[in-house]
């Protein structure tokens, strides 16, 4: 964004005087379109995921609201708009009303260095992964905040899991990010996308053996961060109520849901820019790209697709994987996931030293790593075509419409 | 925990959530057993399974007036008068389907299956006091089984024990209700 404001001050010619001005003009208006952004995302996640939901338990889901029920997640806002805003007796009334922004805030900062084009992006800081990993501790105290203020039992013990569990999972999501930091040497987003290819084996999750499996990690670490299935344990309905935030009603409420929908979206860009590319084109130096407003609009829309289809994995997991004990969560965090990453980044260095004395060898391990995932994409395909094939109610073997 | 075992979990938990993805993918690629019930479909009544247990209905001309439903059903929701004297007539059959809760104890009492769900399920009304089912206009006889009858002879009787052999194939062979509820909460049946 200083970019741009500097630019906005050469066009004009304003002097250095105003130019403060200018640049916080620059920085609202790039503010509120994330946090419009972030909001459209969130509610329409909330109507795509409980369509997608519905489809994988063989039901239709919302869909009386306009075209397939498109408008429900304005309808559902509506309603927790209009709805009583209830603060119950004995809560710390203080901490109850403000914990809600807590989490919101803490997932929209990570906007600030998510980046949407070479140029569109909040800040483009040289420790944006620290920033993203650091800032995302406001959750944590939001949770927390939420479970003590509400005076019940069950959202203390909400609050409760959910900081243990979010405190131990940052511990594998930065040690998967070490992985790729080691190749690429910078804790910048854009720079990192920058040194990546357009073209898929050019991507950092095929640099390595060590990244490939680290994208994996940072997958399942970062679900278990932003508390979504299988990792939910925070407001497992069948113990919990609904976890921190049982006492919580109207708006307050759907700010949590907020913070969680529009979760999705920051692992889904965080897990892209970081290993898949992010807004790189195929064919196209990330100079030109740069210069140009029409390739910038291009890498937005890769950027975002590439997102989304994460986002979508991340749906799909939570309608398919029964949700973990709490012991076992520990377990996986610990003796599998931390491990396996410290394993990692000594591969991801290993193979980062011989790739300075030999170059070809990078090409080599990219393209087997590139050719060994789409055959696994292919077999997963057979699966689903098998799976459809061998079903044995045939009444219901017709595609969707 | 050996090193082959910690392995083998790692191996097992990656295989099946593959396979677990595979399987959710395939269901989302398929319709959905759901369907619309007043959107898609007039009735409904020929997606629901037999035995299914609506609202009941008697066939006043079966009904022997012994009273057995009215005693068995727990909660006192089947009214039945017979008037006394040399001859007898049945003068009320009154069904509250507003507290009826659908157990079916009344339809196994019925000698004569006279008494029986019926696939309708949907018979709102804008007030309670309607869904108390009359079912009886005007007094009838009741029914005399016959000992000589056979099945062919249908208005001369049914052996009682036939009917009862019969019950389940006539659950099965039972057509779609005819229960109206107009609005004077009168229950007419098309066939008396
Ligand atoms: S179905 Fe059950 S509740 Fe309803 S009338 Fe018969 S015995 Fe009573
Ligand atoms: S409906 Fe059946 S059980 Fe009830 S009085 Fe008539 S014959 Fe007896």
């Amino acid at each position: 964004m200083f970019e741009i404001s500097s630019k906005i001050l050469d066009y004009f010619g304003i002097s250095s005087d105003f130019s403060v001005i200018v640049v916080v003009l620059v920085f609202f208006v790039y503010g509120l379109f994330a946090l419009t952004f972030a909001s459209l995302f969130a509610g329409i996640t909330s109507w795509y995921e409980r369509r997608i939901a519905g489809r994988m338990q063989s039901r239709i889901g919302p869909n009386r609201v306009g075209y397939q029920g498109f408008w429900q997640w304005l309808a559902d806002g509506l309603k927790c708009w209009f709805k009583e805003d209830i603060i119950p007796k004995d809560t710390d009334s203080v901490l109850f009303r403000i914990a809600p922004y807590f989490v919101f805030t803490g997932v929209l900062s990570t906007f600030v260095v998510i980046p949407f084009s070479p140029t569109i992006v909040g800040s483009d800081m040289n420790v944006g992964l620290v920033y993203i990993i650091a800032i995302t501790a406001l959750v944590v105290a939001g949770i927390l905040m939420a479970g003590w203020a509400s005076n019940s039992k069950w959202t203390l013990l909400g609050g409760i899991r959910s900081a243990a569990q979010m405190i131990s999972y940052e511990i594998p999501v930065a040690l998967s990010l070490i992985v790729v930091i080691i190749p690429a040497g910078t804790l910048s987003l854009q720079k990192i996308i920058q040194m990546q290819g357009g073209a898929p084996y050019n991507w950092f999750i095929f640099h390595n053996p060590g990244t490939f499996a680290a994208f994996f990690i940072y997958f399942t670490s970062a679900l278990a961060e932003g508390n979504r299935t299988p990792f939910d344990l925070p407001e497992a309905e069948s113990e919990l109520v609904a976890g921190y935030n049982t006492e919580y009603s109207g708006m307050r409420f759907l700010f949590f849901l907020f913070a969680e929908w529009m979760n999705l979206y920051v692992i889904g860009a965080i897990a892209t820019a970081v290993f898949l590319g992010g807004w790189r084109i195929p064919g196209i130096a990330y100079e030109v790209q740069a210069a140009s407003l029409w390739l910038q609009f291009v890498g937005f829309i890769i950027f975002l697709i590439k997102a989304l289809l994460l986002v979508n994995v991340i749906i799909w997991l939570r309608w398919t994987l029964p949700r973990l004990r709490i012991d076992q969560l520990m377990i996986m965090c610990y003796k599998y996931l931390i491990p396996l990453s410290v394993i990692m980044i000594l591969l991801s260095v290993f193979f980062t030293v011989i790739y300075y004395s030999l170059p070809f060898l990078s090409l080599a391990v990219r393209i087997v790593l590139f050719i060994l995932s789409l055959i696994v994409a292919g077999y997963f395909g057979y699966r689903v075509y098998f799976n459809i094939k061998y079903f044995p109610d045939k009444t219901y073997l017709r595609w969707m419409i | 925990m050996s090193f082959t075992n910690y392995l083998a979990n790692i191996r097992n938990s990656v295989v099946s959530i593959f396979e677990g993805m595979a399987v959710t993918f395939s269901w989302m690629l398929r319709r959905p057993h759901t369907v619309q019930y007043p959107d898609k479909v007039d009735k409904g009544h020929e997606l629901i399974k037999e035995g299914f247990r609506g609202i009941l209905e008697v066939d006043v001309s079966l009904c022997t007036g012994c009273l057995a439903c009215q005693r068995t059903c727990p909660i006192g929701v089947i009214l039945v008068e017979v008037s006394k004297g040399t001859e007898r007539y049945i003068t009320r059959f009154d069904i509250d389907a507003a507290k009826c809760m659908y157990c079916g104890l009344c339809t196994e009492a019925c000698p004569t299956n006279a008494i029986r769900h019926t696939k309708e399920f949907a018979y709102s009304v804008d007030d309670i006091r309607k869904l108390v089912l009359h079912y009886i206009k005007e007094p009838v006889k009741p029914y005399k089984p016959v000992k000589d009858a056979t099945p062919d002879n249908f208005n001369a009787g049914r052996f009682v024990s036939e009917i009862v052999k019969n019950r389940e194939k006539e659950y099965v062979e039972y057509e779609a209700p005819s229960v109206k509820i107009p609005d004077g909460g009168q229950t007419e049946k098309e066939k008396n």
